[in-house]
Formats: C-alpha cells, sequence, structure tokens
C-alpha cells in the first residue's frame, strides 16, 4: 500500500463491486427467469421497498445480504482474491486516460501524480507489452 | 463540442486532472476530469488529519474510480437533472455520510467533466434554491474552461454508452 487512505479507497471499491455483481446477478436472473423486485421481496420476506433500498447503490451490505440477494437469484458470489502483482494487467484506455501500460506500482505512482510527465513517459516507451519495462523519468523545469 | 486535442490541451494546463484508478492493472475505458474546484476539494479531503473525513473523500474518489473503470452506472449512481436542458448532471455518493453530490457535464459519450462537489444535507429539495444555485456553479464553471456547449442526448445510455442502464432489470414491473 503506497497511501494511508488506500483502505478507504478500497473498502467503497470493494461495495462497489459486490453491487455491481449482484445486480447483474439478479438482472440475469431477470432475463432467463423473468424474476422481478417483487418476486425477490416474497423470497426474502420482506417488502419490496426494502429490496428497492437494497438494489439503490453501492452500501455496507452484510455478508448475510449479499447472500439473500444472491440466492434469490439462483447464484453465489465465487471468491476469489486478486493479488495486486499477479494481476494481468488490462491495458484498456480511453483514448484522453494516458496509459500507464505495465509499470511497476511504485512508478506508477509517481505517473500518476503528474500527466505531463506521463506523457513523456510514455514516448519513451518503445515496446508497450512488456510486463516490467525499466522507465528512466527525469523531471526538470522543462517537463512542464 | 470539446474534442479530444481541446480536452488534452485543457489537461496540459492543469485546468482538468483525469480521475486514476489506484487499483494496478485495471482497465480505464472511461474518462473523468476535475475541475480546479473538484480538485481542490478532493485533495484538501484526502490531506486531512481526519481518519473520518480522509474515509469521506476516498470512498468519493473510489465512486468516481467507479465511472473510469467502466464499472455499472444505474440513476441511481448518476443521472441528469432537470431541466434536461441545462445538460448538468450529478454522481451520488452516499455513504460513509454525508452523502455528497459531484455535479458535472458531459463534455463526450463517455468523458464527464466534474465542476464541482457539495453535501447533500445542505441542498435541500429537488427544486431547492440551492439545487438551483449549485446547477447554476455548474454552468459558472463549466464557461470559465470552455465556450464549447456540452454533450448533449436525448437517452442515458447516449451519455453513458456501455455497461450502464438507467433501472436495474429486476426493477422494472
Amino acid at each position: 500500500m503506497s497511501n494511508a487512505n488506500d483502505k478507504f479507497y478500497y473498502r467503497q471499491r470493494a461495495r462497489n463491486k459486490v453491487w455491481e455483481a449482484v445486480i447483474k446477478a439478479l438482472d440475469r436472473a431477470s432475463d432467463l427467469h423473468g424474476i422481478k423486485r417483487k418476486d425477490i421481496a416474497h423470497f426474502l420476506e420482506v417488502p419490496p421497498s426494502q429490496v428497492s433500498r437494497w438494489l439503490s447503490g453501492p452500501s455496507n451490505w452484510g455478508i448475510d445480504t449479499i447472500s439473500d440477494l444472491l440466492l434469490a437469484a439462483g447464484a453465489e458470489m465465487d471468491f476469489k482474491p486478486a493479488r495486486f502483482e499477479e494481476r494481468v494487467a488490462q491495458n484498456e484506455y480511453h483514448p484522453l486516460n494516458e496509459p500507464l501500460i505495465t509499470v511497476t506500482r511504485a512508478k506508477k505512482s509517481i505517473l500518476e501524480v503528474d500527466p505531463i510527465v506521463t506523457r513523456e513517459v510514455q514516448m519513451s516507451l518503445v515496446d508497450s507489452q512488456q510486463r516490467n519495462p525499466v522507465i528512466s523519468v527525469t523531471v526538470g523545469a522543462n517537463a512542464a | 463540442m470539446l474534442t479530444h486535442d481541446g480536452l488534452k490541451d485543457l489537461i496540459s494546463l492543469r485546468k482538468l486532472r483525469p480521475v486514476r484508478t489506484r487499483a494496478p492493472g485495471e482497465r480505464e475505458a472511461r474518462v473523468m476530469l476535475l475541475c480546479l474546484p473538484m480538485q481542490e476539494d478532493l485533495d484538501a479531503g484526502l490531506a486531512s488529519a481526519d481518519p473520518k473525513i480522509v474515509d469521506r473523500w476516498a470512498s468519493l474518489q473510489a465512486d468516481m474510480a467507479h465511472f473510469v473503470e467502466e464499472g455499472l452506472i444505474t440513476w441511481k449512481f448518476m443521472k441528469w437533472l432537470e431541466a434536461k436542458k441545462q445538460e448538468v448532471w450529478e454522481l451520488i455518493s452516499k455513504r460513509p455520510r454525508p452523502s455528497l453530490r459531484v455535479f458535472g457535464r458531459f463534455a463526450l459519450p463517455n468523458v464527464f467533466i466534474a465542476t464541482h462537489v457539495a453535501q447533500r444535507n445542505l441542498l435541500g429539495g429537488k427544486w431547492s434554491l440551492a439545487f438551483e444555485i449549485e446547477k447554476l456553479k455548474t454552468e459558472e464553471i463549466w464557461n470559465d474552461l470552455t465556450a464549447e456547449p456540452p454533450f448533449a442526448a436525448d437517452e442515458y445510455e447516449k451519455y453513458i454508452t456501455v455497461n450502464a442502464r438507467r433501472n436495474p432489470k429486476v426493477e422494472n414491473e
């Protein structure tokens, strides 16, 4: 962890990802079996308004709530931690997002603070498929 | 309408700053660019000595990164404000309290310009004076940035073209 507030960031990121996974599981169940909010409410023995509140956005769902909602969709969570250093970079960037390519975490944190420096580095890279490119960054007055 | 080159110039001039994901290897298929007032509030929040305030702003940053990473977006996460012709949107970041609203406009499909942020509990109801002031503030910050009009379309999915829908399908009765 390079940043003291990473834990807060990753907690919210986890809430967002779980919310998306549950919504997509329920949408899939709706596509396959026509399941609607009232069916979920009936299955879970809660008012439909409670289901709407759950689905309204990322929240502090407990494990029980996640399990109940997924069970209503005929699914369960397939837990699989992803280690940062082992994750394969997706290399999919909008043209306006300066490519970070596959730099190491320490170098990436340097690049994030200055998009102009990032562009300089980007031009110096020849092989974007290289897993661990060695990058030498010189930050001088003319970089900005 | 703003172009990619025009936006890159504004980034180079530091009038806009891209939101980046902190997650190594994560895709960044959409763009969120922060105007100066938004940058200042975010930076101040993250630099706070109070862990609760840091939590609030780091969570907001994660919500903005969720957009950038092409995460699922629904009307409850991000929506346009009425009157639609003003082309002012809000990103809704409910937790941790206080709930925050990030105001802004789309420059292009999948390219959101976040002008500034406000606490929801200070805004009142839908047509409150405070909400109207925030919409005018969005326009003012936008006009300081560019003379170009924002992107405008008639359907939600034309603003956010992938992995977005107004409502989860199970909500459609």
